[in-house]
């Protein structure tokens, strides 16, 4: 059983990456900017759909004492060259979402009889993003280091679409087109 | 003090342009306004004129040297490429936020219409990171405007 497992997996692998799907798979560190004096360290992964299209998600936290704070963006974009530069792009997301949880446990109070559950709040954001990508290819290999803005407006029911937040991100990926 | 500097340098910039030939330094001058994004990822004010906003004038030379006077997110030097009304700027200067210290800066906007002379709309977006002198820190200010832009 523990060589099938292995055996099968590398089997996946080999086929994934034997099919031509034209799909461009990345992933990498990313800091961010959360509202504190410092950036964020995040992980990112990357699906470049085709030359142009590509789909991005970061993923980042942080605990402070009894607060846990989770963080996922996602977003959807576009690379457009620009001035006939080969290595740098420009990228424009049409569509770019954030759920934010803060958790609230407070373990002193766990001894009480009665303790309380732990407060969940999370919130939805959308928006868009704008930002620059420097690239490097080396054959199906591509190294990435981008800086973008993801500008999100009035989280949860809101209606007037006005900006009320924004997270720079600066991410290095690397990825391969299968 | 900071206003006085921004005011001598908008004399200068003024100064340069009145005193070149147009047909060595063909370019464009543009003037915007619009909410600015203080701190670190945090929440624009409401962008109602007149409260809450910034003006910022840029001026671009016809090989690309661009040059910004803004109070937030600071005065800024580069390099502008344009294909099709769209454009990016890359470069530094001195970032300001709710402290300033040197950084590096891009932009990414439109404006329409091509080729030199008239009156046109621009819009853009621009994100800055710098380091703050003082507490060596990272800053990272932002900002959003449109507004007018003559060619000259």
């Amino acid at each position: 059983m523990k060589f099938v497992l292995p055996l099968l997996f590398l089997s996946f692998s080999y086929l994934i990456s034997s099919m031509a799907f034209g799909l461009e798979l990345g992933s990498g560190l990313a800091a961010v900017d959360n509202m504190g004096d410092r950036a964020q360290p995040a992980a990112v992964v990357r699906v470049g759909w085709t030359k142009e299209l590509f789909s991005q998600a970061f993923y980042l936290g942080q605990d402070f004492g009894p607060v846990s704070e989770r963080q996922a963006m996602l977003t959807f974009g576009a690379n457009s060259d620009i001035g006939g530069l080969k290595f740098l792009n420009v990228r424009y997301g049409a569509v770019a979402f954030m759920q934010k949880t803060s958790i609230y446990d407070n373990e002193s109070s766990k001894n009480q009889p009665n303790p309380p559950a732990p407060i969940h709040d999370t919130n939805y954001n959308l928006g868009g993003f704008l930002g620059v990508a420097a690239f490097q290819e080396f054959g199906r290999f591509k190294l990435e280091l981008n800086w973008d803005s993801h500008i999100y407006t009035l989280p949860n029911q809101a209606i007037i679409l006005i900006p009320s937040a924004r997270r720079q991100t600066m991410g290095l990926t690397i990825g391969v087109t299968i | 003090m900071m206003s006085k500097v921004l005011v001598s340098i908008l004399y200068i910039m003024i100064g340069l342009i009145a005193s070149t030939n147009q047909s060595v330094f063909a370019g464009s001058l543009s003037l915007r306004t619009g909410p600015q994004q203080l701190g670190n990822g945090g929440s624009y004010p409401l962008f109602i004129p007149p409260a809450s906003h910034q003006m910022a004038l840029t001026w671009v030379t016809d090989s690309g040297f661009e040059s910004t006077l803004s109070l937030y997110p600071g005065l800024l030097f580069g390099k502008r490429f344009q294909s099709q009304g769209l454009f990016l700027s890359l470069g530094g200067g001195l970032i300001i936020s709710y402290a300033a210290g040197p950084g590096i800066y891009s932009t990414f906007g439109y404006e329409t219409g091509s080729g030199s002379g008239g009156w046109h709309f621009t819009a853009d977006y621009t994100q800055a990171l710098g380091i703050d002198s003082s507490t060596k820190k990272y800053i990272a200010p932002s900002s959003m405007r449109l507004g007018v832009l003559w060619r000259y």
